[in-house]
C-alpha cells in the first residue's frame, strides 16, 4: 500500500478527533528547523469549518479493541493500515517545510498491545525529533493500557499528551467499551501529571533538563451518545481540570458511526448545538471565573437551555445583580455582564480611571450592546430597549431562531452551526483553542 | 506646520519628535511621496536624525512594553490618517504619562488601534496562509497577495522557523519579497512582472488528499470556512487555489 492510501485511510480515522491545537508550548533550537508558537496557528480550515493546525492521523487503525461508537474498532470492517515511522516522520517533515501544519498530532487504534502501539509512536517522535532535529508541535495521544515507562519517554518528545476520558460516566463506558475502565484511563492521566511535577522539579536543579509535555495534557468525551446531563459533563470536566491540570477538556457530539443498538441511530439529530452550549460553559468557567454549580443549578434544569448562551442564560436567572454600573462595578462583576469579554473588561477598567464612560465609548471597548445594553448602566444611563425585568427580554436574547437548521437530516445542505458565523463562535475558537476569549 | 519626512517609520518617530522640538500645535505630517508640492502650511523637512527616533520609542516603550511595535503596525497599514493618529497618540502618551493605547474612547486612538488590528490580523493570517513550493534549486518559494505591507512583520517567524535553508515569500500586491538564508533574512523590491512558480507536485497532492478527508461530511459548514479563509487569500492557498470543492 502506498503513502496515499496509507494516507487517506488513516486521516479519515483520525477525523473524528475534536482537538487540534498546536498551544502552550514555545519550542526551538539552533540546530535543526521547526519551532512552536505559544498561541498557536491554525494554517486552514477543512469544509466542515474545523481549523487545521497540526497533521492529524492515526498511526494504525488496527484494532483489538471493539468500542461501540468507534468507527475503528475490532467488529466493524473499514479497510485498514498502518504507517511505518520512517513514512510517518517523512511526511509531517515535508508538510511542514511547505508551512501547511504546524506539526503532529498522533493517534492510533490499540495495534497487537498498547504498548506495540506506543513503541512504533515514540518511534516516529524520535526519527522527528533526533534524526529530523524537528522542533514543530507533536500532541501524542496515549494509548491506555500503555507502561508508565512509556508515557515518561513520550513526554520527553511531545509537547503535549492527551488520554480520551470517552464517555461523561463510568457506567457508559462499561457499556460500551468494555475493554476499557474508567480507571485504567484516569491512571495514564494521574502518571502525566506526576511526572511533569517530577520533572519541573529536576528543572529547578538542572536547567538543561528537557522538559516533560511543556504544553500539558488534554482529554476529551462524546456528548450526545449516552444518556448524561449537562450538569454531570460539567462536573466532570470541572473535575479532570483541577485534579490532572488539564489544559482542556474538549466535547465531541457523537456521530452515528455504528448501528450498535447500544447507541442512537440515525434518525437523532447531531448535537452540535449541545457541544456548542458545552463549549461556551466550559469558556465561562476558565476564563469568566464561573462554576459548574452556577452555570446549572441543581434546583433549574440540569441542561444547558439550547436557545440561551449560558452567560445570557445566567445573568437572565438573577436579575437582582443587574444593571451594573460600568463606571463602579468590579472586573469579576463586568466580566459576568452578557455582552462584556475579558478583552473589553480590562479596557473597561483602564479606560475609566481617565475620565467615566457613556455608553457610545463602551461600543469603542468592544462591548457588545446587543446583549449589553439590557444589564447595564453608563453614567447611570440605563440603554436597554426593555427593562431588565421585562418578561420579554429572554425571548429577545434567545437564539431560537436558528433551532431549524440544526437538523441535519432534515436538510442535508444545511450549515452545521446558526447563521451569522461571527468570531464568538465558541465551537470553533474553542476547537482551535486561538485567539482571546469570545466577547460575550 | 506641515512636517514631510521621508516614509519610514524612523522618519515619523523623527517628525513627532520635531513637532514637540518646536512647539507646533497645529502640526501635520506627510510622507514625501504623498506631498504634492502644494499647501498652505509653512513646509518643512523633517530632521531624520535616529536619536530622536530612538527618544521617542523608548519614551512610548517605558509605558507599556510592546506600544512601540503596535505604533508601527498601524503605520504599516499607510492609511492617508496614520500620521495624525500617531502624533495624536504621543501627545496622550505625553499628556497622561501613560500607555496611549489605553485610551480607546479617543477617536484617534480608537482609529489608530482599529489598523493595527486590521493590519496584526493579515499579518497572522498569512503565518497561516503562506504556501511554499520546493525548486529544483531546492531554494523554498512562496507567494502572496496581502492588502496590507506585513512582510516586516512576518519576516523573524519565517527566518527563525525555517533556518537551516533559503527561502523567499513573494508579496506580489506590493512587489517586494523577503529573502532569507541560514544567516540572515531582509526585504527586496520585486520586478513588475514575476514569473509563477512550479507546482510542487508530490506532496502538495498528498496535502490536498489529507485536507479533503480530514473534513467530516455530516458537519459541513461552507460558513464557517468562508470566515477563517476569505476568498481574497485563496487564489495562493495550494488547497484551496484550484477550488477544495472542484476535487470532490
Ligand atoms: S480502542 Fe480506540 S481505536 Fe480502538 S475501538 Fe476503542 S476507541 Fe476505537
Amino acid at each position: 500500500m502506498n503513502v496515499a492510501e496509507k494516507l487517506k485511510i488513516l486521516a479519515n480515522a483520525a477525523k473524528y478527533d475534536a482537538s487540534c491545537s498546536s498551544s502552550g508550548s514555545a519550542r526551538v533550537g539552533k540546530d535543526g528547523f521547526g519551532s512552536a508558537a505559544m498561541a498557536g496557528i491554525c494554517h486552514s480550515w477543512s469544509a466542515d469549518g474545523r481549523c487545521i493546525s497540526l497533521l492529524k492521523v492515526l498511526m494504525s487503525n488496527s484494532c483489538v479493541y471493539d468500542c461501540a461508537y468507534c468507527v475503528n474498532r475490532a467488529s466493524a470492517n473499514p479497510p485498514r493500515a498502518t504507517f511505518t515511522p520512517e513514512e510517518l516522520a517523512s511526511l509531517v517533515v515535508e508538510f511542514y517545510r511547505r508551512n501547511y501544519i504546524e506539526g503532529l498530532f498522533l493517534s492510533s487504534g490499540v495495534c497487537r498491545s498498547p504498548d506495540y502501539t506506543m513503541e512504533l509512536m515514540i518511534k516516529t517522535l524520535e526519527l522527528l525529533r533526533n534524526d529530523y532535529r524537528f522542533y514543530g508541535y507533536i500532541h501524542l495521544k496515549v494509548i491506555p493500557g500503555a507502561s508508565p515507562e512509556l508515557i515518561s519517554r513520550a513526554g520527553l518528545l511531545a509537547d503535549r499528551l492527551s488520554v480520551n476520558i470517552e464517555l461523561p460516566s463510568r457506567e457508559s463506558l462499561k457499556l460500551l467499551a468494555p475493554q476499557k475502565e474508567r480507571a485504567g484511563l484516569v491512571r495514564p492521566m494521574r502518571n502525566i501529571k506526576a511526572l511533569k511535577l517530577q520533572n519541573a522539579d529536576e528543572k529547578k536543579h538542572f536547567k538543561s533538563a528537557p522538559t516533560f509535555a511543556p504544553a500539558g495534557q488534554t482529554t476529551q468525551m462524546i456528548v450526545g451518545a449516552t444518556g448524561e446531563s449537562d450538569l454531570d459533563i460539567l462536573r466532570l470536566s470541572k473535575g479532570l481540570y483541577s485534579s490532572f491540570d488539564m489544559k482542556r477538556v474538549y466535547f465531541s457530539a457523537y456521530l452515528p458511526v455504528s448501528t450498535s443498538p447500544l447507541l442512537p441511530g440515525r434518525e437523532k439529530p447531531i448535537e452540535l448545538r449541545r457541544e456548542h452550549r458545552l463549549y461556551q460553559a466550559d469558556w465561562l468557567m476558565r476564563f469568566y471565573k464561573f462554576d459548574a454549580e452556577e452555570i446549572l443549578d441543581r434546583a433549574g434544569s440540569s441542561n444547558l437551555d439550547p436557545a440561551l448562551d449560558p452567560k445570557c442564560a445566567w445573568a437572565l436567572r438573577h436579575p437582582e445583580f443587574f444593571p451594573v454600573e460600568v463606571n463602579t462595578a468590579d472586573y469579576e462583576m463586568l466580566l459576568r455582564v452578557p455582552g462584556v469579554g475579558v478583552k473589553s473588561a480590562l479596557r473597561i477598567v483602564r479606560a475609566r480611571r481617565l475620565a467615566s464612560l457613556g455608553a457610545d465609548d463602551l461600543r469603542k471597548m468592544g462591548v457588545v450592546m446587543k446583549r449589553a445594553q439590557y444589564f447595564l448602566t453608563a453614567r447611570g444611563k440605563y440603554a436597554g430597549a426593555v427593562a431588565p425585568d421585562s418578561p420579554f427580554l429572554r425571548e429577545m436574547l434567545s437564539e431560537r431562531r436558528d433551532m431549524a437548521q440544526l437538523s441535519l437530516f432534515g436538510d442535508a445542505s444545511a450549515p452545521a452551526l446558526p447563521s451569522g458565523i461571527t468570531l464568538s463562535d465558541s465551537t470553533a475558537l474553542a476547537m482551535c483553542e486561538l485567539a482571546a476569549p469570545v466577547e460575550w | 506646520m506641515l512636517h514631510i519626512y521621508d516614509g519610514t517609520f524612523d522618519g515619523v518617530l523623527c517628525a513627532v519628535f520635531d513637532v514637540f522640538a518646536l512647539r507646533d500645535e497645529d502640526a501635520e505630517i506627510l510622507p514625501a511621496d504623498r506631498y504634492s508640492g502644494a499647501s498652505l502650511y509653512y513646509t518643512r523637512e523633517v530632521n531624520a536624525d535616529p536619536s530622536h527616533a530612538d527618544r521617542v520609542g523608548n519614551m512610548l516603550e517605558r509605558f507599556r512594553p510592546g506600544t512601540l511595535r503596535r505604533l508601527y503596525t498601524a503605520w504599516l497599514s499607510h492609511d492617508e490618517h496614520v500620521e495624525e493618529y500617531i502624533l495624536a497618540a504621543v501627545r496622550c502618551a505625553v499628556a497622561h504619562k501613560a500607555d496611549p493605547f489605553a485610551f480607546r474612547q479617543y477617536h484617534a486612538i480608537f482609529e489608530l488601534d482599529r489598523l493595527a488590528t486590521l493590519v496584526g490580523n493579515e499579518a497572522h493570517r498569512m503565518l497561516q496562509f503562506v504556501r511554499f513550493v520546493k525548486l529544483r534549486s531546492r531554494v523554498y518559494a512562496a507567494d502572496i497577495r496581502p492588502e496590507y505591507d506585513v512582510l516586516p512583520l512576518i519576516g523573524a517567524h519565517f527566518h527563525s522557523r525555517f533556518r537551516d535553508v533559503a527561502f523567499m515569500i513573494r508579496d506580489l500586491t506590493h512587489l517586494r519579497a523577503i529573502l532569507s538564508n541560514p544567516r540572515e533574512w531582509y526585504i527586496a523590491p520585486l520586478p513588475a512582472e514575476n514569473p509563477p512558480l512550479d507546482a510542487d507536485g508530490e506532496y502538495e497532492t498528498l496535502w490536498k488528499l489529507y485536507f479533503d478527508n480530514i473534513a467530516i461530511a455530516e458537519r459541513r459548514n461552507p460558513k464557517l470556512q468562508q470566515h477563517f479563509v476569505p476568498q481574497k487569500y485563496r487564489s495562493f492557498v495550494a488547497e484551496f487555489r484550484d477550488g477544495a470543492d472542484a476535487r470532490r
